[in-house]
């Protein structure tokens, strides 16, 4: 099957994905910080089975696995992959995710809420991520009663995330941007339209290769269609003012702007060893050149998939390696995709 | 208001307590309350009263604090139903469950409009517990839009509309 992020739209626009959360509480249940092992374990089977059962097609296609027995190191490869969140991987009570065979779907359980519909899409595609998303919480609604308050909407554990628990966003790469250091910018701007600028895993995560993410803050008061339509307002401009700053810095120096971004090339296919951060920083600058017409994306696997897999955890896969171990094997992967 | 019991200190405990169908109300300050041990005995730790607290218990038992007494004693404000103190939740901004919203309404409404700039939520609703929620969402759609028929004297849409909003009401 397919993953998400070996679609060619991850690698094509501004936008490498689009992506929505909806928080959910079950009514019967405290929520996950107040709750025992036994009412944790409880909700685990009780989401499960909403899930996993003979009335849904979509059975076969999930996978359901057991997250607080994980050993760390594989807990955060799948944080790497954006399957579960940091905050899952550090969760002491029980708890699980059910993952979709393409990794669209994530539906993490006594995570912040004891519900976490996370659906994923490539590309900008945020309707169907949100259709998605819509319909499992449905699928779930046959069997489980939310928490629902009429004024208050969804309950959440944090009154961030409570009314509609809907958390949309983009994943966007914008290098020049940063380069110019308009992020900052660009950031408070958007805060005023109620628009949050984060890392690329999300909230307290730092930028990597130019890869941020850009979604809703306010959760209560509007409809999911206007939450929506306002972040797409919003990805209008963010991409408006990359291209504008693109445009700008290869103007000035287009034999300094190739030049770079082909030295990246050097880098990854023939460097014996490379950092996560340095590799990252390549694949960002050919990511670029790819879609600014440099040359073509002929590689085997998306910029993305590339960036993901080249995580430290990712790396650490198969035995336990040194910071320089794992940095000559990630050289010797790359130069594998790069040497084609 | 003074403690009932010492009759010095402000009573910022306020209990309800309904037994064999008598609700007996008291008001008491935080040392009294402690003294008396409702404030230990009933930590409505959720460990040692799970089970015992289904909704008929939770209807009976009715705890909290006035709202003047948030500021100041935080530690009294507890949630019947979890056990969450709102010093808790200003620490780790996790509320411990659905009853927390009731509890510590008084604080969060403010913080709510400050975070969302409202107080109102506008979006989905569930279709097993919201049945008679979209029906009065529909309810009030129609009549705004009734309003706004007979304003612009489209009689014939406004008999439509007012026709709809008779059998919705039969329904209800």
């Amino acid at each position: 099957m397919a993953k998400w992020y070996e679609n060619s739209a991850v690698n094509e626009g501004i936008v490498i994905s689009s992506r929505v959360r909806l928080a959910r509480n079950i009514k019967k249940f405290p929520f996950p910080v107040q709750m025992k092992q036994e009412e944790a374990e409880e909700v685990l089977k009780t989401v499960k089975d909403a899930v996993l059962n003979d009335r849904t097609p979509l059975a076969n296609a999930f996978l359901f696995r057991r997250v607080d027995t994980l050993p760390m190191e594989e807990k955060r490869t799948m944080v790497e992959s954006h399957i579960i969140s940091p905050v899952l991987a550090q969760q002491q009570k029980p708890c699980a995710v059910l993952v979709k065979d393409d990794e669209t779907v994530s539906i993490m359980i006594n995570e912040e809420d004891h519900v976490r519909i996370q659906t994923i899409f490539p590309g900008e595609n945020i309707d169907a991520a949100w259709d998605l998303a819509d319909k499992l919480d449905n699928l779930l609604e046959e069997t489980i009663e939310y928490a629902y308050h009429e004024q208050a909407g969804f309950l959440t554990a944090c009154p961030t995330n409570m009314g509609t628990g809907l958390r949309a966003s983009f994943m966007v790469h914008v290098p020049s941007l940063e380069k110019t250091g308009q992020m900052a910018h660009l950031s408070r701007t958007l805060s005023r339209f109620g628009i949050t600028v984060r890392g690329i895993y999300g909230e307290g995560s730092d930028s990597l290769g130019g890869i941020y993410q850009i979604s809703n803050q306010i959760t209560l008061g509007q409809s999911e269609e206007e939450i929506i339509k306002n972040l797409k307002n919003a990805i209008h401009l963010v991409k408006e003012q990359e291209q504008k700053a693109r445009k700008a810095i290869r103007q000035k120096d287009a034999l300094a702007y190739e030049d770079q971004i082909y030295r990246a090339l050097g880098v990854l296919a023939y460097a014996r060893k490379i950092s996560a951060a340095e590799s990252a920083q390549c694949l960002s600058l050919l990511r670029e050149g790819a879609q600014e017409g440099l040359f073509q994306w002929h590689y085997p696997k998306t910029m993305y998939q590339i960036l993901m897999e080249t995580q430290p955890c990712h790396m650490q896969q198969g035995g336990s390696k040194t910071a320089e171990q794992r940095d000559v094997a990630r050289a010797s992967l790359l130069r594998q995709i790069f040497q084609h | 208001m003074l403690c009932e019991k010492c009759k010095k200190n402000p009573a910022t405990v306020h209990l309800k307590q309904a037994i064999n169908g008598t609700v007996t109300e008291q008001h008491l300050c935080q040392a009294c309350a402690e003294a008396d041990g409702f404030l230990t005995d009933m930590t409505w730790n959720h460990g040692s009263f799970g089970s015992l607290f289904d909704d008929m218990f939770q209807d009976m038992f009715h705890f909290s604090a006035a709202p003047e007494a948030l500021g100041t004693k935080e530690g009294t404000t507890r949630c019947p139903v979890c056990g969450m103190t709102l010093e808790q939740f200003k620490q780790g901004g996790k509320l411990g469950c659905a009853a927390c919203y009731e509890t510590f309404a008084p604080y969060l409404q403010p913080t709510l409009k400050s975070i969302h700039g409202s107080n109102e939520h506008k979006g989905k609703i569930p279709q097993k517990s919201g049945g008679q929620m979209m029906a009065r969402r529909e309810m009030e759609t129609l009549k705004r839009k009734l309003a706004l028929a007979i304003e612009k004297e489209e009689f014939e849409e406004a008999a439509k509309l007012r026709d709809r909003i008779r059998q919705l009401g039969k329904e209800e």
